[in-house]
């Protein structure tokens, strides 16, 4: 009987399983609409490093994350670093109010207000983001958005452009 | 009429549900109103004071109100 039980335990612990939305599994590929109307789809960014951001105009934080991935992108002027910022409100009109009060204009945002694609992901906090290698793989992962994360961030996308040999 | 009990109690407990909310459905719940303590400043100096006289801390807030930012 115990020899079952300790059978039973280890095999439990040996298991792992590759999840959705965790590091260095390919993140899950999605098809969304931009506030032009036009398509945004993850597979058009592949050979690009790609910063997937999750946002909501209710969420504290994302006053801040926003416009300060605003200010990364104007930084990083490189055409192969892409930050895509998903809205994920219920309501179009409250995020439509937010891009116009905050300075985004290098961003590309695109609009899931089902949540089909935060559900793929797993988002498990808002705001939530995900950077993508070039071959479409998540590489890093941030739950919620703090101080701390602006350089951690930069250093990780800095870090996969410099291996496109992009200083 | 014991099995009658059991099943209306059965029955009673399957109508309950768990309404799963997920993060980024929680708008109405980054609403003013909806935090627990809506004035910062005050809610910090009540909880020093329960720190104080309990000698214990903790039990309180939500990470970001109820919505669960950061």
């Amino acid at each position: 009987m115990r020899v079952i039980i300790i059978l039973l335990l280890t095999s439990l612990v040996s298991f792992s399983i590759a999840v959705a939305g965790e590091k260095n599994a390919a993140a899950p590929l999605f098809s969304l609409v931009s506030s032009s109307g036009k398509s945004v789809a993850l597979s058009d960014y592949r050979g690009k490093v790609v910063y997937l951001d999750f946002w909501a105009s209710w969420c504290g934080p994302c006053k801040e994350s926003l416009p300060w991935m605003n200010e990364v992108k104007r930084e990083i002027k490189s055409d192969l670093f892409q930050i895509i910022a998903v809205n994920l409100d219920s309501e179009r009109d409250s995020a439509e109010r937010f891009l116009k009060e905050h300075d985004v204009g290098a961003l590309t945002v695109a609009f899931d207000p089902s949540g089909g694609t935060a559900e793929s992901y797993k988002v498990a906090a808002m705001p939530s983001s995900y950077i993508i290698d070039t071959h479409g793989n998540i590489v890093a992962s941030h739950r919620g958005f703090h101080e701390s994360s602006k350089q951690e961030i930069v250093k990780e996308v800095k870090a996969l452009l410099a291996e496109q040999g992009i200083k | 009429m014991k099995i009658l009990r059991l099943f209306v109690i059965l029955f009673a407990l399957s109508l309950c549900s768990c309404a799963e909310v997920k993060p980024w459905q929680k708008e109405n719940l980054a609403r003013g109103h909806m935090a627990f303590d809506p004035d910062q400043a005050e809610a910090r100096y009540v909880r020093h004071l329960y720190t104080s006289k309990e000698g214990s801390s903790g039990g309180y807030g939500v990470g970001g109100g109820g919505c669960g930012c950061n």
